[in-house]
């Protein structure tokens, strides 16, 4: 008896899907659990009687996932749990992104359990109505001038007369407000503290306290607003940050960590009313990093550079949104943004930059159209509206070596950022309402 | 003898439900208690708690559930654990409950000790399920 890898799993259980189809069709559809290290057990709805055809096809099922799934499998008694026998609400997990297998029409659904990343494959649909507008920061790797660019966003909007919030949710390294806000004016708590303080039914009270104005700002006619991880005295970060990622019960359920978060931003934004609101979201494919991608966010603006590494890393996460079919549902939210180009060169670089995500996006995230179509999500190479055509950031030896951030050189920031402020202009400008 | 956590929680909780079902509350509400400790154990067993020779939990958590909840919220740390605290509630259900409670009169326990301790009994059961979900407990 073999053992099948990982990514063979699916492949498998098609497989066992296809002997299985008819026998198993009373039963609906079946959850395939696989669990934390990737072993498979199976949920099915309600526990026949014995006597029932379908207790004989669940008897089938389990004998052949033991003999197909190897050390991938649950002994036979232990490989199918029954919703009707759980006293754990099975809800979620039907609720979770999964992936369809069998044909025709669906026998199992799929389903990781993760430690983390589950989240990348839900991507909320943004029904509520409000009146600021959410801006992610993402990049894959750190040291592309995320920040920066950040500071000179939040700046520019300031000018426009804009109110921004300006979050650093970078938890694991902090740092951006630190640039923002001279000591003094550090507020006394930050995100970490509002997530222990919820914890304990709380958190309203320390909301108020969480953000400080930034004094770029002061002579503009907007302001920007600083929300910080950890406050002035930052106290015991660590102790705090191991919390923040804790789902806790309510009512007859759990709420996820990343809703938590949710709610943290829109009591933020309940308390500041802001216009804008500037997430900078830790870099890497991190839970925190998704839960801004793809939950919070109205607008994600992808940082990147033109390397192996950039485009290999956006691929894994397109082909990840393919696979969950929720491609559709993100792909108008995402903008390129091209960061650090370098002084020389810089026409080759940005046409060699388009085309990388061109293809990028081309295979991914477009639609196919056929001959004389003209309706979908697709775009030409040259289309200066595409989410492909880089937002430009150039690298600047001034900007580069800036010690902190809390004032900007407008001149420095027009000649580096201008094609990058000015898209940001237009993307606020299409999504209506918080347009300068 | 066999300690078998896993499935004694399933057996205190049929009998519980039977006996509650037929207002024999005490009794009821005596494996409600039984149901929730069995429950509890079987996911620290499954999260790596040995069990001794003669089938028992080590010293500190050879309790039974009015003092084995707090322990559990303590017991379950880490990314993959730390959820399944955080499905108990805060306050320990059980701090009225005593194994000796089934030396007591008859009338000491009431329907509503059982309700109670049934709810709590619930939430340990579903700490259950869900580690079995998750792989943690076969």
């Amino acid at each position: 008896m073999t053992t099948p890898t990982f990514d063979a799993v699916p492949g498998v259980l098609g497989e066992i899907a296809q002997d299985l189809a008819d026998a198993l069709e009373p039963a609906g559809e079946i959850l395939a659990i696989r669990d934390l290290w990737g072993r498979i057990r199976f949920i099915a709805s309600k526990r026949p009687a014995p006597e029932d055809p379908l207790a004989d096809a669940l008897d089938r099922l389990a004998g052949a996932a033991v003999q197909r799934l190897g050390l991938r499998a649950y002994a036979a008694e232990d490989a199918i749990l029954y919703a009707d026998e759980s006293f754990a609400n099975i809800e979620p997990l039907r609720a979770a992104p999964g992936i369809a297998i069998g044909s025709p029409g669906i026998v199992f659904r799929l389903i990781d359990r993760q430690i983390t990343g589950q989240s990348w494959a839900t991507v909320s649909e943004h029904t509520d109505a409000r009146a600021s507008h959410r801006i992610a920061m993402y990049s894959l790797k750190g040291g592309v001038g995320r920040s920066t660019a950040t500071a000179a966003a939040a700046w520019h909007l300031a000018r426009l007369g804009r109110s921004v919030l300006v979050l650093d949710l970078d938890l694991e390294s902090p740092g951006l407000s630190a640039s923002l806000l001279p000591p003094a004016s550090q507020p006394e708590f930050g995100i970490v503290d509002w997530f222990v303080e919820d914890a304990v039914g709380q958190g309203d009270t320390v909301i108020p306290h969480m953000s400080a104005r930034a004094p770029m700002a002061q002579d503009l006619p907007g302001e920007v607003w600083v929300v910080p991880s950890h406050g002035a005295e930052p106290g015991d970060f660590m102790a705090k940050l191991g919390r923040c990622y804790l789902d806790l019960p309510v009512n007859a359920g759990m709420e996820a960590w990343d809703h938590r978060l949710l709610r943290l931003v829109s009591a933020l934004e309940k308390d500041k009313a802001p216009d804008v609101v500037l997430l900078d979201a830790r870099s890497g494919f991190h839970d925190l990093a998704s839960a801004v991608v793809t939950e919070l966010a109205d607008t994600v603006l992808l940082f990147a550079i033109h390397s192996e590494q950039t485009w290999s890393g956006y691929r894994l996460l397109f082909e990840h949104w393919q696979r969950y079919g929720v491609a559709e549902r993100i792909r108008e939210r995402l903008q390129i943004v091209a960061a650090l180009i370098p002084e020389t060169d810089r026409d080759a670089y940005l046409t060699e930059f388009r085309e990388r995500a061109w293809c990028l996006f081309r295979d991914h995230l477009y639609d196919e159209l056929g001959a004389g179509e003209v309706d979908g999500f697709s775009f030409d190479l040259n289309d200066s509206t595409a989410p492909h055509t880089p937002l430009p950031i150039y690298w600047h030896r001034g900007l580069a070596s800036l010690g902190g951030l809390a004032s900007l050189d407008p001149q420095l920031v027009t000649a580096t950022a201008g094609g990058f402020l000015a898209g940001l202009d237009e993307l606020l400008c299409s999504a209506g309402g918080a347009a300068p | 003898m066999s300690t078998d956590f896993k499935d004694a929680a399933r057996r205190h909780w049929d009998d519980a439900e039977l006996l509650d079902n037929n207002r024999r509350w005490p009794n009821a509400d005596h494996l409600y208690g039984f149901a929730a400790e069995c429950a509890l154990k079987a996911v620290m067993v499954g999260l790596g708690m040995q069990l001794g020779p003669d089938g028992k939990p080590p010293k500190p958590h050879a309790v039974h559930i009015h003092q084995l909840w707090d322990q559990f919220l303590t017991f379950a740390n880490g990314q993959g654990q730390a959820g399944y605290a955080a499905m108990l509630q805060q306050s320990n259900p059980f701090s009225a409950w005593h194994e000796n409670q089934r030396y007591w009169g008859s009338t000491t326990i009431g329907p509503a000790d059982a309700q109670a301790h049934c709810a709590g009994a619930r939430q340990a059961l579903g700490v259950l399920s869900q580690a079995r979900q998750d792989g943690w407990v076969k």
